[in-house]
């Protein structure tokens, strides 16, 4: 977790000349399917309660291997910008309709690559037009405290101590899920989900 | 702008394009107009997608598209009221590692299909005469890097 230690004190000046850093507590996430599977590609966040941390800026990458988008899903904070960079040497022609960002990016390969900024939270569903069969997902969120769950099933964030409502998201969620209010004291704490996964579902699982 | 022989590419079918005089007029009259052409698209792509060696380079495709552009390439070229909106061949091409061997395999595929549609030699003749430039751009480009407009 890449939190600037300062974020979450209340006189941010006294913390900055005491040099204290922000105290964060672990909370390790476990996400699992209905039938005790880990549920690799789910996203969490966590949302704050009370107040939002200031935007950062950061970059990520969706590359494109063999027709696929890697990573498939993605989770990031509003205001990130994302590279396209095209390993196939192959072209590829990524597009979203998605109302949260639509654009139309062609990419050859060995091209220079323009960003794009994802300056809408939402859901944001990857196409490329040449080819079918690849889709991606984007979920963009306010919180910068997110991840996606590992193929292990597993995601532990450092989080301030506070109130927060954590949400969780996949593709293939077979229904939305109510927010869980989690509370962030002093001590680490784990967090265990089970989520009900239909991977035949043809709907994209609506966010949040 | 467009490197000189692409540009060379472009014009010299054109010319092609319009030195053709069929009994219909022209070529693309020739070849039904609009929904001969579109029917020429579509079945190119439906055998050379499903063909035991061309298929590999339409996996995971989405040949509505490229039916689409196709035709509207064919249109232009022939003297139809299209406009190709596609990308340039070295482009589309690129990274596929297309052999001469498949380049004619298609060319062959294409007169047959011409051939069933009972398109007149000379027609099917200029269309594979317009067409004929774009080989360098299928086959070279599939071994070098995608040159940037």
């Amino acid at each position: 977790m890449n939190l600037p230690s300062q974020v979450r004190c209340g006189l941010l000046l006294l913390c900055v000349l005491s040099g204290t850093p922000a105290p964060a507590s672990m909370v390790a996430v476990t996400v699992r399917t209905a039938s005790g599977a880990a549920a690799e590609d789910a996203l969490i966040v966590f949302e704050p309660r009370d107040a939002m941390p200031p935007p950062a800026k950061a970059t990520v990458a969706i590359d494109q291997v063999n027709k696929r988008f890697v990573p498939r899903v993605t989770i990031l904070r509003t205001g990130t910008a994302v590279t396209f960079p095209n390993s196939d040497n192959i072209r590829h022609q990524v597009y979203s309709f998605s109302a949260a960002k639509s654009f139309d990016l062609k990419l050859y390969a060995g091209s220079p690559k323009e960003d794009v900024v994802f300056d809408k939270p939402g859901l944001v569903i990857l196409g490329c037009n040449i080819h079918d069969t690849m889709v991606g997902f984007v979920v963009v969120v306010d919180s910068p405290y997110f991840g996606r769950i590992s193929p292990s099933g597993e995601l532990a964030l450092d989080l301030p101590p506070g109130h927060y409502s954590l949400r969780v998201w996949h593709p293939n969620l077979a229904a939305p899920l109510l927010p869980k209010e989690i509370t962030v004291g002093a001590a680490a704490q784990g967090v265990s989900l089970v989520i009900d996964i239909d991977p035949k579902r043809d709907a994209v699982a609506p966010w949040p | 702008m467009l490197p000189p022989l692409f540009r060379l590419a472009v014009v010299l079918p054109l010319l092609a394009g319009m030195a053709f005089a069929g009994p219909g007029g022209t070529l693309y009259e020739s070849l039904g107009a609009k929904a001969g052409v579109a029917a020429i698209s579509d079945t190119l792509i439906e055998r050379v997608s499903s063909d035991p060696v061309l298929g590999r380079s339409f996996a995971d495709t989405n040949l509505a598209r490229i039916k689409k552009l196709l035709a509207e390439q064919i249109c232009d070229l022939s003297g139809g009221p299209c406009h190709y909106s596609g990308d340039p061949m070295r482009q589309v091409h690129a990274g596929h590692h297309i052999t001469e061997a498949e380049f004619y395999r298609m060319v062959d595929t294409l007169r047959a299909i011409l051939k069933e549609r009972h398109v007149s030699l000379s027609a099917t003749n200029a269309l594979l005469r317009l067409l004929a430039p774009m080989k360098r751009d299928v086959i070279e480009a599939s071994s070098s890097k995608v040159p940037q407009r």
